[in-house]
Parts: structure tokens; C-alpha cells; sequence
């Protein structure tokens, strides 16, 4: 749990997102830019249909990124977790106990995160959320692993 | 680069994926798109920190056969993809930079198929 003053973080997802209605708690209540992001995922989604990306970002993941006990790892730009959810499942499989910490400014991004999340039954190991942009984000933790996977083309220097 | 190694565990790392400038992808995008940024670049910016890193190129493939027209007629999942990759709805742009769209592909994707050169790097604290 996040230490008195430490800032971001507060949310613990793994708990709060299973109990309460997601629309609701993310304050999503902005139709047309629903309807954006709607738009783009269908666009997403049909890369991710004509490509095997994702599937190799997750073997280089697996194969490079450390395997130990209560690892902390912070995904960079998670959006739905396409990218890492691959990795993270290795680690359950492997008996492995880790946190992981969100972090993208994209509540819709973070509600099919939390769908994705649910299928891979990963739910408990998300610790922390963080809807700040990579440029603002601050935290006094240190990660073991630190995954940024195609964001950097929008991160201000 | 520099608050990304901050993040880090004494024994950490940092694993960043992003497209290299050789890359299909890049290049269609580097044409229709103003400004493009490439995994090279950051290679550059992280060697003037003189950070401990290590770099892989990784090959993928995207199936673009649906962004060819047949019959002069496009598939909505070809249409899709072009959003996609074009970061805007396809449906709205001019015809003639459609023409070019369609042009650019047919010249440069062999087999219908566009070679993703993705730059693997990782950084050690």
C-alpha cells in the first residue's frame, strides 16, 4: 500500500475495479470522445488481427525480464495491455509474486485493461493506477522492470 | 531517458520497444504522416546519458492485403487498418491522397505484406 504522502498510486484497481461499476467510477461521461475511442480501438483492433507484434514484444519480454519473487514492474503507455499481458501470465505460471503498476492518461484504455486483466484472471497482481501522462507522473517507488512499448512517439522530450 | 533509469531498482531494467526508421511502417507513415519519431533517435539520446543499454531489432509482419482495393472497392477491415496506421479516419481524406495510399502499397509491400522493424532496447540501471 502506498506510504502517507507518496503520491499516485492510491487506487488499488485489483479491489476497487471488481466492486464498483467501471463507467461510474472512471467518470466517463463525455459521449463524443467515447465515440473516438471506440472508433480507434476498432482501428487497433484489426492491427492487432493482421499482426504478430504484440506476441513477439511479449517473447522478447519473457525472455529478457528478470523472473523473481515480488518483483515491482510499471508498464509506460499500458493502454489495454496487449503488450505485457503475455509476460505477466508467464509470471503467474511460473508461481511468481509481483505488483504491477499501471500508468497511462486513457481511463477507456484502463477499462479494457481491467476487461483483459479479468480474462487472464491477473487481477490481484495490479497494485497500482496511475492516469497521469509519462511527462507528470511522479512516484517514490523503484521498479525491478519498467516496460514502455510504442509510446515513446508521443512523449514530449 | 534519465527519469526512466531514476524508476529503476539498483539491479533493474527498463525495456523500451518502438520502431526502427527501416521499418515498413515507418517509412508509409514518414510519407503521409508530418513527423514520425523512430527508435533510432532515442538510441542516439540515450548514448549522449551514457546510459548502460542494449539494443535488438526485431522483425515482425502486418498483413496489408485488405487495403488493396478490388474492384475498385475497399474492405471495411482494409479501411480500418488505414485508420489505423494514418492515426485519422480513412473514409474522410481526399480521394486523390486515397489514389496515393493505394500506390504507395502496391509498390512497397512485397507480398502484401509490410516487414515491422521494431528497435528492442533495454537499459540497465
Amino acid at each position: 500500500m502506498p506510504t502517507k504522502g507518496e503520491p499516485k498510486f492510491e487506487l488499488r484497481a485489483s479491489v476497487k475495479a471488481e466492486k464498483q461499476n467501471i463507467r461510474e467510477k472512471l467518470e466517463i461521461e463525455d459521449e463524443e470522445y467515447l465515440s473516438i475511442f471506440n472508433k480507434n480501438r476498432k482501428y487497433f483492433e484489426e492491427f492487432l488481427r493482421k499482426t504478430d507484434q504484440k506476441e513477439n514484444s511479449n517473447k522478447f519480454l519473457i525472455e529478457k525480464c528478470p523472473v523473481k519473487e515480488k518483483q515491482k514492474i510499471l508498464a509506460v503507455g499500458a493502454g489495454s495491455g496487449e503488450d505485457v499481458l503475455g509476460f505477466l501470465e508467464f509470471l503467474k505460471s511460473k508461481d511468481k509474486s509481483f505488483e504491477f503498476y499501471y500508468l497511462d492518461p486513457s481511463k477507456l484504455s484502463f477499462k479494457e485493461f481491467i476487461k483483459n486483466v479479468k480474462k487472464f484472471k491477473l487481477t490481484e497482481h495490479v497494485s497500482g493506477v496511475d492516469f497521469n501522462k509519462f511527462e507528470s507522473f511522479e512516484t517514490k517507488k523503484k521498479f525491478d522492470t519498467i516496460i514502455a512499448s510504442h509510446v515513446f512517439y508521443y512523449i514530449k522530450d | 531517458m534519465n527519469k526512466i533509469s531514476e524508476m529503476l531498482n539498483s539491479d533493474g531494467k527498463a525495456f523500451i520497444m518502438m520502431q526502427s526508421k527501416d521499418s515498413d511502417n515507418f517509412k508509409f507513415r514518414n510519407t503521409f504522416l508530418e513527423k514520425e519519431h523512430y527508435g533510432e533517435e532515442l538510441i542516439d539520446a540515450i548514448k549522449e546519458l551514457n546510459l548502460d543499454y542494449d539494443v535488438e531489432k526485431i522483425i515482425s509482419t502486418l498483413n496489408v492485403t485488405d487495403t488493396i482495393p478490388e474492384n475498385n472497392k475497399l474492405l471495411s477491415s482494409g479501411k480500418q487498418l488505414l485508420s489505423f496506421l494514418l492515426r485519422t479516419n480513412y473514409d474522410n481524406l481526399e480521394n486523390d491522397v486515397k489514389f496515393k495510399i493505394n500506390d504507395y502499397i502496391l509498390k512497397n509491400s512485397k507480398m502484401r505484406v509490410f516487414k515491422l522493424v521494431d528497435n528492442y532496447i533495454t537499459i540497465k540501471k
